[in-house]
């Protein structure tokens, strides 16, 4: 809900309205950098799916397609590759800084779902490391479905889950892309719109506490 | 403009915010409200101030000649968003170079045939494969096990801590704790690469 007293909308006019204060200094563009990429990421992923095919046999020509004769295309899937690349490392940046600096004691939902997030901005940098579909992306997706099955009781599950049968099939391919594309962005999303809203929460009721 | 120090802060700790500004060309003298340490900013380029806001007795910076105006009625302070754009335009010129000059890869062909003799496991799954390595020759299992717990106990770090806290006080284990498991993901994700 963005509302005008607490919300987005009020979390943005308390960033551009409130002087200079030490509290939110340089750590918290943290966490503004990952909304940016998110976002970075979403538009990129949406310009790659107006070329990318993720038929099995088709997936690794479109790819070579993007990088060689659509326009930008190599830009576009250097930004989106980068850019995950650069999500991950800030994510687990910013998890070990609200540890250590022990911020998770202020809103220890801000922390559960950073955890989720972590573990969704993994998930969803896996998944696109194989769509490529090529011989790396192949093998990582052999290497990484077989330890799977050794997960007691859900492997075998997980496995025939993921892989639509008991090997590496045309099927894996499918399913890491319908995850990559349908699933683990709009967790991602639902996870980082609540932090932010938790966040704005926070920061207006702190406002309205110092007035 | 005035500076607002903390409560307690001695003379000498003002005096010493006031040289650094005087080395923006910035005047500034010493008031007391009540107990509470001000700095009157009475000359100079006044946007400079922002500039002693490292110093730990520097509480924040209040405006004095009125707010700038955007829209009627509203105050507009844009130190932030200039500070966080700028952090966010530097980023996406790295990545920008980073895509020309280190093109993501995956054009080669896949071979069912041959595999792959040395295969690039991507760096942020390195760590998690050398970890489950720690335990070859063990069934596969305990591997899970163990990542999974460490996992949740990672979770259910508030929970830990609500429970702890009357014995572990202060800061330093958190910091403890996180240099451990930044050093451990470090290392784990280097080994195999550093000989």
């Amino acid at each position: 809900m963005i509302a005008r007293e607490e919300g987005l909308l009020a979390a943005l006019w308390s960033v551009l309205r409130k002087p200079v204060s030490p509290e939110f200094r340089s750590t918290f563009v943290f966490g503004w950098m990952i909304v940016i990429l998110f976002v970075l990421q979403i538009v990129t992923g949406i310009l790659l799916s107006l070329y990318y095919d993720p038929r099995p046999a088709a997936a690794n020509e479109s790819v070579q397609l993007i990088m060689r004769d659509v326009s930008s295309g190599w830009l576009i899937r250097g930004l989106h590759h980068w850019s995950s690349t650069a999500i991950l490392i800030l994510a687990l940046c910013q998890l070990l800084r609200v540890f250590v600096v022990g911020a998770f004691r202020r809103s220890p939902t801000s922390w559960y779902l950073g955890c989720l997030l972590l573990v969704f901005v993994f998930a969803q940098a896996f998944t696109g490391a194989l769509l490529p579909w090529d011989n790396q992306a192949y093998w990582w997706a052999n290497r990484a479905l077989e330890s799977l099955e050794s997960i007691p009781y859900i492997g075998q599950t997980l496995l025939s889950f993921l892989n639509g049968g008991p090997e590496v099939t045309d099927h894996t391919l499918s399913r890491a892309h319908a995850l990559h594309v349908m699933v683990f962005p709009w967790l991602g999303l639902v996870a980082v719109a609540v932090n932010v809203w938790l966040l704005a929460r926070q920061w207006t009721r702190q406002r309205g506490a110092e007035r | 403009m005035i500076i607002v120090l903390a409560r307690g802060t001695t003379e000498e700790q003002a005096n010493e915010v006031i040289g650094a500004l005087r080395g923006y060309g910035v005047m500034a003298r010493l008031v007391r409200d009540g107990d509470e340490p001000l700095l009157h900013l009475f000359d100079g380029p006044t946007r400079s101030a922002r500039s002693v806001l490292g110093f730990e007795c520097v509480v924040g910076l209040l405006p004095t000649s009125g707010p700038r105006i955007r829209r009627q009625g509203r105050r507009f302070y844009p130190y932030h968003f200039i500070n966080w754009s700028s952090a966010v335009l530097l980023m996406l010129g790295l990545l920008v170079v980073m895509s020309g000059f280190l093109p993501p890869g995956g054009t080669l062909e896949i071979n069912e045939q041959a595999t792959l003799t040395e295969l690039e496991t991507p760096w942020y799954l390195r760590a998690p494969t050398n970890f489950f390595a720690l335990f070859a020759g063990r069934p596969a299992w305990i591997g899970w096990v163990c990542f999974v717990a460490l996992l949740g106990l990672g979770f259910i770090v508030p929970l830990i801590d609500r429970f702890t806290r009357r014995w572990i006080r202060g800061k330093w284990p958190l910091k403890l704790v996180g240099l451990i498991a930044l050093f451990a993901w470090l290392a784990l994700s280097l080994k195999g690469l550093v000989y």
